[in-house]
This record gives C-alpha cells, sequence and structure tokens, in this order.
C-alpha cells in the first residue's frame, strides 16, 4: 500500500511538472479523453432509443429525427475531439522544445565538477535512450493520463447506462426458469464472472509488463551503439574521409548485422512472452462476452425489458469491461514508468553549490588585479591522487606568465582552479586579497578570457562566434581577428562577419581548418576585453604564434591597458625525460614551472 | 572504457595508418597534440617506420623538416621551393626566414624588442 501511494505521488509530481512546463495542456487533454469517451455511447444510447422506438410503432418521420441527432451528436463530438487534439498537438511540440531547453538550462547552472563527471551525462543519456525506446520517462505521462481519464469516464457512463439492468429485477409472476434469470442471484452470479475476467486480464498484463521491461532493457545497448554509428559517426560528414580511405564500410556493416542479430534474439523472447499474455487476456475476453449476450438475452426473453436494451446494456457491459481493463493496464504501466520518470527529477536535483558568493568584482579601470594561490592542492572527485599540490604564487599585475610542464602536470588543472571551475581540495585562492568563493561567480568569470586546448566553435556566424553572443559590433570584431593573425582570410569570406562556420546550417558555410579555428578562438578571447588573457597550449605554428603574441602585446597598449597574460607554451625537451624543465630565456616572459609530484 | 587523450588518440591514428601497410603514407599534423618528448620520439622512429613506402609529412613546425628527403614549401597554393633542408637554407628565401624565426625563440640570447 505504501509503495502504492509513493508510486501516485510521483506521479502526480510528474503531471505538475508537465503543467508547469505547458500550462494547459492537461486540462485539454482531460477534455479531450471525455469527448472520446463520450463518443462509443451516443450509438449505444441512441441505437436503443431508435430499436425500442421500432418496437414501439413510432413514427417514421419521429424515428428519422433520431438518427439525425445521433448523427449529428457523433459529429459536434467529432469535430470537437479533433479541434482540441490539433491545440494538444501544437502545445505538445512546444513541450518538448520548453522541456529540451530546461535539461540544457541545468548543464550551465550545475556545479562544473558535476558537468566533467560521466554520470552526469550517463544519466541524460539514458534517459533519451528511454525515450527513443517507447517514450518512457515524462513522455510516458501524456499517453497514460489520456488513457486514463478516458477509462474512467468510460466506467462511469457504462455504469450509468448498465444500472438499471441489475436492479431492474423481475416480479414474481414470472415462472420456472425465468424466475431464477430474473433474481438477483444471477446478476450477482453476472457480476462475479465479470470480476473475475478483469482480475485474470490484469494480472497477465501486469506479468507481460513487468517482463517487457526487463527485456526492453537489453535493448537498450544495442540502440546506443546502432545510435553511435548513425548518428554520431556517419552523420557527421568529415568522418567520409576515414571510411574510405581505411575501407570501414565493411567494419561497420558486420557490427550492425551482428548487433541485429542480437536484437532479433532479444525481441525474439519478447514476442514469444507478449503472444502466451496476450493469448490469455483474449480467451478471458471472449470468454465473458458470451457470459454477458447470454445473460442480457435471456432476461430480455424473461420480458424483462424490450429488445432496445439489449443493444444499450451489452454495448454498456463491453465498454465497462474494456475501460476496466484499460484503467488497471495503463495504471501498471504508469507505475513501471515511475523508475525512468524519476530520472529526470534526479538530473534538475544534481546540486549546484557553488554560487554562493555575493561580493561584486570591484571595476578597476587601472587593472590592478592580483591572483594568489595560498598551498593550493587539490584532485578531481573522482580521483585518488592529487593533480596539484601546495601550488603558491602570485599573479602579479603586468605580468606575463608562462606556465610549462610536460602533460599530466597539472597546467590545466591550475587553470580551471584559477577561473573557479572547481573549488580547490585544500588551500585558498585569493583575488585582491579576499578568497575568490565570496565573489559572485559571473562577476569573477567575466575577469577571464581563456582559450582551451579542447575549445569549440559553432556553425553560427563568424562575428557571433568571436563576440560569443548573438548581437555583435562588426567593427571590434575585426580587429580581433586581425590581431590574431586571421585578418588576410577574413578578406577573402563574401559576407565578412556574417559568414556562417561550417556547413551544417548554411550551404554557403565555410570550412575552417585547425590553424584556422585556433585564430578565430583567440580573436573571441580578445573581444571578451578581460584583464586576465589565458592560453592553453595554443597550437599556432610557432612563427605566427609569435608575431602574434607580440602584436597582441603592441596594440594591448591602444585599447586595453595591461592586462595580464598567462601563457603556456610547450617547451623543446632539455635532454632526458627525467630531469626538470626549462628555463624559457625568452625576454618577454617570466616563468613559473609545474611539476609532477 | 576509457576516454584516450588527445596525444594517445594521434598515436592510435598513427597506428591504423601504418596498419595499413599503404605504399604511401600521408600524415597531415600528426604531431599536434603530442608533447616534446613523443613528438622527438616519432621523429626518431620515423624513418624506420616508414622505411618501405613513400610518406608525405604535412606540418608547420619546422623541427619535423630536418629528417625528410625533399621539402616542398607552399603558399596561396602554390609550391614556392623545393629542396632539401640545407639546400633550401642556402637558398636564403622563405624557408629559410621561417625556419630562423622559429629557432630565435629557443635560442639563448634574445633582445627584449617587444616591447
Amino acid at each position: 500500500m505504501k509503495r502504492f501511494r509513493k508510486d501516485i505521488t510521483l506521479i502526480y509530481k510528474g503531471l505538475k511538472e508537465i503543467h508547469r512546463i505547458r500550462p494547459w495542456i492537461i486540462a485539454l487533454i482531460t477534455f479531450h479523453s471525455i469527448f472520446q469517451a463520450v463518443t462509443p455511447f451516443i450509438n449505444i444510447y441512441m441505437s436503443a432509443v431508435i430499436v425500442d422506438g421500432i418496437t414501439a410503432g413510432k413514427k417514421f418521420n419521429t424515428l428519422i429525427i433520431y438518427a439525425f441527432i445521433a448523427v449529428l451528436l457523433n459529429l459536434i463530438i467529432a469535430l470537437s475531439a479533433r479541434l482540441i487534439n490539433r491545440i494538444i498537438n501544437l502545445m505538445r511540440a512546444e513541450f518538448e522544445q520548453k522541456y529540451e531547453m530546461i535539461l540544457s538550462k541545468k548543464i550551465i547552472e550545475m556545479d562544473y565538477a558535476n558537468v566533467e563527471n560521466p554520470e552526469t551525462h550517463r544519466l541524460r543519456q539514458k534517459m533519451d535512450e528511454i525515450r527513443n525506446m517507447n517514450s518512457g520517462g515524462i513522455w510516458r505521462l501524456f499517453f497514460s493520463f489520456k488513457e486514463i481519464i478516458r477509462c474512467i469516464f468510460i466506467v462511469a457512463f457504462s455504469i450509468a447506462l448498465t444500472f438499471s439492468l441489475f436492479t431492474n429485477n423481475g416480479s414474481n409472476t414470472a415462472s420456472g426458469i425465468y424466475s431464477f434469470i430474473a433474481s438477483p442471484v444471477f446478476a450477482v452470479i453476472l457480476g462475479i464472472c465479470i470480476i473475475a475476467n478483469v482480475l485474470i486480464s490484469i494480472h497477465t498484463n501486469a506479468t507481460a509488463t513487468k517482463k517487457m521491461y526487463i527485456i526492453m532493457n537489453d535493448v537498450i545497448p544495442f540502440n546506443r551503439i546502432y545510435g553511435y554509428y548513425f548518428n554520431n559517426y556517419i552523420s557527421t560528414y568529415d568522418a567520409g574521409k576515414d571510411i574510405r580511405i581505411y575501407n570501414q564500410k565493411d567494419l561497420i556493416q558486420s557490427e550492425i548485422i551482428a548487433l541485429i542479430d542480437d536484437c532479433n534474439t532479444t525481441i525474439g523472447k519478447l514476442t514469444k512472452s507478449q503472444m502466451k499474455y496476450s493469448s490469455i487476456s483474449t480467451i478471458s475476453a471472449v470468454v465473458i462476452s458470451t457470459l454477458v449476450y447470454l445473460f442480457v438475452g435471456l432476461r430480455a426473453l424473461a420480458g424483462l425489458f424490450g429488445v432496445g436494451s439489449i443493444v444499450k446494456y451489452v454495448g454498456s457491459i463491453n465498454e465497462f469491461i474494456d475501460g476496466f481493463t484499460g484503467f488497471m493496464n495503463e495504471l501498471t504501466m504508469l507505475r513501471a514508468n515511475n523508475e525512468c520518470l524519476k530520472l529526470y527529477f534526479d538530473y534538475l536535483n544534481i546540486p549546484s553549490n557553488m554560487y554562493q558568493g555575493t561580493l561584486p568584482v570591484e571595476k578597476r579601470s587601472d587593472n590592478e588585479y592580483e591572483i594568489e594561490f595560498r598551498n593550493v592542492s587539490f584532485k578531481y572527485p573522482q580521483s585518488e591522487t592529487y593533480a596539484l599540490r601546495n601550488v603558491s604564487l602570485k599573479l602579479k599585475i603586468g605580468e606575463r606568465l608562462a606556465v610549462v610542464g610536460m602533460n599530466g602536470s597539472g597546467k590545466t588543472t591550475f587553470i580551471k582552479l584559477l577561473c573557479r571551475l572547481y573549488d580547490s581540495t585544500e588551500g585558498e585562492i585569493l583575488l585582491n586579497g579576499i578568497n575568490i568563493k565570496k565573489y559572485n561567480y559571473n562577476e569573477y568569470l567575466s575577469l577571464f578570457s581563456v582559450v582551451f586546448q579542447d575549445f569549440k566553435l559553432f556553425s553560427f556566424s563568424l562575428g557571433q562566434n568571436v563576440a560569443a553572443c548573438v548581437d555583435y559590433d562588426k567593427e571590434r570584431v575585426e580587429k580581433c581577428l586581425e590581431e590574431a593573425g586571421f585578418g588576410d582570410r577574413y578578406k577573402e569570406m563574401e559576407n565578412s562577419t556574417e559568414t556562417c562556420l561550417y556547413k551544417d546550417f548554411d550551404k554557403k558555410g565555410v570550412e575552417i581548418s585547425g590553424g584556422e579555428a585556433q585564430k578565430i578562438v583567440l580573436a573571441r578571447a580578445l573581444y571578451k576585453n578581460a584583464p586576465f588573457i589565458i592560453l592553453d597550449e595554443p597550437i599556432l605554428p610557432p612563427l605566427i604564434l609569435f608575431l602574434s603574441l607580440k602584436s597582441i602585446v603592441n596594440s594591448m597598449k591602444l585599447w586595453v591597458t595591461k592586462p595580464q597574460f598567462i601563457f603556456r607554451i610547450v617547451c623543446p625537451p632539455a635532454g632526458s625525460a627525467t630531469t626538470l624543465p626549462y628555463s624559457m630565456k625568452a625576454g618577454l616572459f617570466s616563468v613559473e614551472v609545474m611539476m609532477n609530484f | 572504457m576509457t576516454d584516450l587523450s588527445g596525444g594517445e588518440k594521434q598515436k592510435l591514428a598513427l597506428a591504423r595508418a601504418l596498419y595499413k601497410g599503404g605504399k604511401i603514407i600521408i600524415l597531415d599534423e600528426p604531431t599536434a597534440a603530442l608533447d616534446p618528448i613523443a613528438e622527438n620520439e616519432m621523429y626518431l622512429k620515423y624513418n624506420e617506420l616508414t622505411s618501405d613506402a613513400t610518406s608525405v609529412f604535412v606540418s608547420h613546425r619546422l623541427s619535423s623538416t630536418r629528417f625528410c628527403d625533399r621539402i616542398l614549401f607552399m603558399e596561396n597554393g602554390e609550391i614556392v621551393e623545393e629542396g632539401t633542408h640545407d639546400e633550401l637554407m642556402k637558398l636564403n628565401g622563405k624557408y629559410a626566414n621561417m625556419f630562423n624565426i622559429q629557432s630565435h625563440y629557443y635560442k639563448e640570447a634574445m633582445s627584449n624588442e617587444a616591447i
């Protein structure tokens, strides 16, 4: 019973969430379901009326009017249902967009540590897979809620129409077998048979559903692999080069065929079990229908009611059975679905604990910022080893700092801590003497322009990529592109800053080489105009790198006064791998060396 | 299943190219994500790895040209200079200029000319 209550609470929570995301859709679905529930009863009722009218010898014109009313009612209900359904479909599309937006917003708001946690992405991926496979999760609620409301009303209407069948017991004038038929005992027996049938139906359905979910779980990895090949690999057109040169067609083909074979075995199992259970359901449904017809027919023979009522009662009882079974089945599906629905709420509940600080960062026109690391140690949440140990240094004003070290020495981690993507495990980081946790997070982030190694450009316009914004200052974009060494390439672009990068959305989009992408990203860092510019192993050709560095440094004088410059470069080997690096004798930089302990 | 770092992926891609055993091996910036030690190793092994094939090595890092038999210097879609490293250095053209600038920053004496 407790389990039942928990399930219902979660289902209700899901419905409330749907309502929050797209108000009115739940209400409209309810109306639509009521219309659908009413539909069969119009004909049942009016048929009974017409047949009774015929038996009672009513005038032809009256009967025609009855028929006309029946048709009219059908028309009105059908049209109304159609109209509402159209609106629902529109809202449903809206809901889908808003749903995606909610999930995307969540990724942006959560603690960065969770963004880099593979569990987060597995959770999201599982939600998408379940949705693709059988519309599970929050999507199931739409369908099931609709069905449940419809079934509830069908049960209500059918009881209303059938009530008199059981209560209208004959007088004592009936004789012989007819007296038994007319007695309440007979009605009770039928009632018991109907309920028994319904219970059997429910039981087989619950078992079948449980089995189905188990088997479906086995199908998920198939979909994942299939999805990887088709959605992630083949559909990106630049995979074509490797596919041709390395004859990957055969490899992919054989993988997919093996996959489909496994899939067939699994689905074969599913079909067998479904066949068994649906046969049981069907047989019991046929048995009960037969009983119902017998009951109603015999009572009619016993003279308890007219012929028209036969239509009414038989129709209604059948609707009742369908409705009640349907209700119980949908409820079972919904409860089984709760596990998937829970994923959605789990995802939304991923914590964002880092963003409690409120201090604004003082906007210094003299750019006098000083950042200090005090005995900072750090290890990643999923790791046992320390990535940084006892790092203490001050980033002095006006300084250009080079941070060097081998791969894995902690350079990128250092940058992530500096930007407060992670909080240090031990020690503290201070900005102008105050712990950076106390500052408003967005304000603190605005101090940094970073070019990471794994940067991404979007398939938007060049200007939007540089400004990282929908609207941009064209002159400023052009200046930054020039400074980053992209000037010559830029002159070749017909649509200048409106040129679309890559061909995903625009046929006339341009392909960007690796080096060109680096320059655009550098321009993006310059555009932000932040006091600290950080370049994490920019893979620019050394020539261009140093040239544009010089011009960057020079031009910084023109429009930003003395930015802090942290510049990380890869140094040439000093011989054997065990010697500690390397003093970088370039006069531009003072050097901090990171070592792996 | 683990994710590979950028350098590891590059090495894997190189392995794949060698495995195919083609007579012409083309490498487009194969050391971009490698640290200097790994890059150096690759250069040392390069001749060994490609001994029975013709190889084309595309790079902007001039350190890679030292071990090649022939260098083609391209600009604006044209081959503007061609030869061995020594020949091109003697030519004192664009290649020599680029090489000098790149090595310049790694040497001891550098004037503080920037600012």
